[in-house]
């Protein structure tokens, strides 16, 4: 999950990115995932598309150099006036790509390789991190589904935000106080059950764990995943292929080239070999 | 497995004394308490809500009031071991406690990940958790739940998953806060059973506050009332029961019966079949309420009591089968539309509610009414026909703030309140809309007794003027209070009772 993250954030060329995205689009479709689970990572991935718009408009609005102008808003607007150019779109897209790719990795991966497993294969003093990762990880349905359920009792209720963009940001707001206010609840059990199961037990710092075995299938998963991401540092690093894309000052193709396009394709290996 | 107790009659517990205040209560939760429970005994702790039965239990491993603050006096030996001086992490392995909320309850991924979870903090080896793990699952039967994730388990399943995850602390104490609340009368009977297995076979002491009394009193060595926070003397247990009710209305019922044969059908379902998860959930139910009609519809967990609910509502599609709502096919209608004509309270009420103060919360439900009636908008603006409409709300949010017994809380914190009157905030909020049609699921989830009167009036009172009620239910008590007929939801279809 760490090498898919560090491939995301080092990459910037959008045909990489597509390969990228494909190959944990891969993983994330071969991954056997609960149906209310799936929901939830829905509502990621759409605001991950959300996040390429956003970043898409804020960069046309804000930045006015590249060459190819589609549209020209008059000056005496503040910040916005200037040129629109299909430079600053592609540039805040390819941004907005950069986010959606590090979201969907961490939700593909995690679907994959479940955060704890993979930390207790670590040695015994990060083993308190596994405890800390497990709890916050089962957080993420359980809000997802409060949300779920907040909306349907506004639903219930008849509470009418009206339709088109103004009526969904209202509504969007009026789920996050409660949303907050149940998650406190929620957080206040859970703190209650944990120290009622002997969280913070003096005893647990002081004996010898062991740690899991490695298997084949997890070496693998190591190997390719080490393998990819010690291409991508290199590449990055002494620059014989450039993973980075400048759309200014005039839009070109990006360059491409086949061996990190393999590279990328190391990180659909875990839907072809689950562990 | 467990440890057992040395034999003979050796005190496990000592409450002397004990008052105890929640930060920024001017009520004592907890008033001059004097207890002592032995080794191997199983106590049952009677009370209504909000008499101090999750305090006490609370007490034990001492969230109250390492967790909790406030203020507290008196002692309490856990074990020998003071539970004032101790941390709760120090007590847990003591005392197994369960909440009342089981879903919440559930810190991790996985159902061994949860089992695993309480031996892993006591700091043993990994041989030695996963023998707890496997023994705990044995002694709960979860074989079949092995390698399952937390989130996708049932509301029965999760609970024995919490209470699993408790037992392999391996504690000589096991204590439950209202166990039954969430389950069928067969579940519930089981569960009891377990408990009385747990407690001979291994000789764990057992505590469970319950309001639910019937399937317990006979497994109870020893029943403990709590009223106010104070221990009652003499446990007037049966005055609980209630089995007089039953009788008391079935003449009424007859005479509601004759009255609501001429009225038209307000619900009509015809041969719906939902699938649901994978998995196919209701087979050609069918059933019809007319108005002024109180229908029970029973049937076990896990039986499809909710997705008929949520289908009726519009929230989950059908793929076969016709829902008629006041004569209109309602399948394929938005929830949105349908909830116009239908109110429903949801399992939990607390989801319903939002606003700031009990006051606000009627006001909000009043005002979307109005909306509704008036077009868009009233946001409480100038024009006479809107003043209108503004005072019209207003009262008629006092009349409901009357009719529900809510006027003292006008401006509590919804959610603050007791499960019972939650209910009610939650009741008249659906009901500021004039449903005629009106649907709860579970509604006496966490009531006692005086509150299920309560509602049962209330129910009553809207029947009276001509609402049909549907209320699904595994709580015979409930039916036997309110039901004029009852049906069965079995295997994804109806059976009728009369």
């Amino acid at each position: 999950m760490a090498s898919v993250l560090a491939a995301a954030s080092l990459i910037k060329n959008p045909l990489y990115q597509i390969i990228l995205l494909g190959a944990v689009g891969v993983v994330f479709t071969a991954s056997p995932r609960p149906a209310d689970q799936s929901r939830v990572w829905g509502s990621f991935l759409k605001l991950g598309l959300a996040f390429i718009l956003i970043s898409l408009i804020y960069n046309v609005l804000i930045s006015h150099t590249g060459e190819t102008i589609l549209l020209k808003i008059p000056q005496w607007a503040p910040i916005i006036g200037g040129n629109v150019t299909a430079e600053a779109a592609v540039f805040g897209a390819v941004f907005g790509l950069t986010f959606l790719l590090g979201m969907l990795g961490f939700a593909a991966f995690n679907l994959q390789v479940r955060a704890v497993e993979l930390v207790r294969l670590l040695p015994r003093a990060w083993r308190s991190a596994a405890t800390v990762i497990s709890v916050t990880f089962s957080f993420i349905p359980a809000t997802g589904a409060a949300a779920a359920e907040i909306q349907e009792a506004q639903l219930i209720r008849g509470l009418d935000y009206g339709g088109g963009v103004a009526g969904r940001v209202k509504r969007a707001g009026a789920v996050l106080t409660p949303l907050v206010v149940t998650g406190l609840e929620k957080a206040i059990t859970t703190a209650e059950s944990m120290e009622s199961r002997a969280y913070g037990n003096p005893a647990a710092a002081s004996v010898r764990l062991e740690r899991e075995p490695w298997t084949a299938g997890n070496l693998v998963l190591l190997g390719t995943a080490l393998a990819a991401v010690s291409a991508i540092v290199a590449a990055s690093v002494t620059g014989w292929a450039s993973l980075g894309y400048q759309p200014y000052p005039v839009l070109t193709a990006p360059a491409f080239n086949p061996l990190i396009g393999f590279v990328l394709c190391l990180y659909a290996v875990p839907a072809v070999w689950p562990n | 497995m467990f440890v057992r107790g040395t034999g003979g009659v050796a005190e496990l517990i000592r409450f002397n004394d004990v008052r105890f205040s929640y930060a920024a209560a001017d009520r004592l939760a907890l008033d001059r308490i004097n207890l002592e429970i032995n080794d191997g005994e199983f106590i049952l702790i009677a009370g209504d809500s909000g008499s101090g039965k999750s305090t006490l239990l609370r007490c034990l491993n001492g969230l109250v009031p390492h967790f909790y603050g406030g203020k507290f006096g008196g002692q309490i030996t856990v074990n020998g071991i003071d539970t004032k001086t101790a941390a709760v992490a120090e007590l847990s392995p003591h005392v197994g406690l369960v909440f009342q909320d089981s879903g919440a309850q559930l810190v991790t991924e996985t159902v061994e990940e949860e089992i695993a979870f309480g031996p892993r903090n006591l700091g043993l080896g990994g041989v030695e958790v996963a023998e707890r793990v496997e023994r705990a699952m044995r002694e709960m039967s979860l074989a079949g739940l092995t390698g399952r994730r937390t989130a996708t388990l049932s509301g029965g399943e999760k609970q024995k998953v919490v209470i699993a995850s408790v037992l392999s602390l391996e504690p000589k104490i096991l204590a439950l806060d209202e166990p039954l609340a969430e389950l069928d009368p067969v579940s519930a009977a089981h569960l009891v059973k377990l408990l009385q297995d747990l407690n001979k076979r291994l000789g764990l002491t057992v505590i469970v506050a319950e309001h639910r009394l019937d399937l317990l009193l006979p497994a109870a060595d020893r029943v403990v009332e709590i009223k106010q926070g104070r221990l009652s003397p003499s446990p007037n247990v049966g005055a609980n029961l209630q089995v007089g009710a039953t009788e008391s209305r079935s003449k009424d019922r007859l005479l509601q019966k004759d009255k609501s044969q001429n009225q038209p059908f307000v619900l009509d379902v015809s041969d719906l079949s939902v699938a649901y998860d994978g998995r196919q959930v209701l087979d050609g139910a069918a059933f019809s309420v007319r108005a002024g009609e109180i229908v029970a519809l029973m049937g076990n967990n896990g039986s499809g009591k909710t997705t008929l609910f949520r289908t009726i509502t519009g929230f989950i599609k059908p793929f076969a089968g016709q829902v008629v709502i006041n004569g209109r096919d309602t399948v394929g209608m938005s929830a949105a539309d349908i909830l116009r004509d239908a109110g429903y309270v949801p399992q939990r009420p607390s989801a319903l509610l939002f606003a700031e103060t009990v006051g606000e919360e009627l006001n909000t439900g009043v005002d979307v009414q109005a909306n509704a009636r008036h077009g868009r908008l009233p946001h409480r603006s100038g024009t006479d026909h809107l003043a209108m409409t503004y005072s019209d709300s207003m009262r008629s949010s006092d009349s409901l703030m009357k009719e529900f017994d809510l006027d003292s809380h006008v401006n509590d914190y919804p959610r603050d309140l007791s499960l019972g009157e939650q209910q009610r905030v939650a009741l008249a909020a659906v009901l500021s809309g004039q449903p005629s049609l009106l649907l709860l699921d579970e509604p006496t989830h966490g009531l006692d007794h005086g509150a299920k009167v309560r509602l049962a009036q209330i129910l009553r009172a809207q029947a009276a003027a001509g609402a049909a009620v549907v209320l699904a239910t595994h709580d015979s008590d409930m039916t036997a209070l309110v039901a004029d007929r009852v049906l069965h939801l079995e295997g994804g279809s109806m059976h009728s009772d009369i």
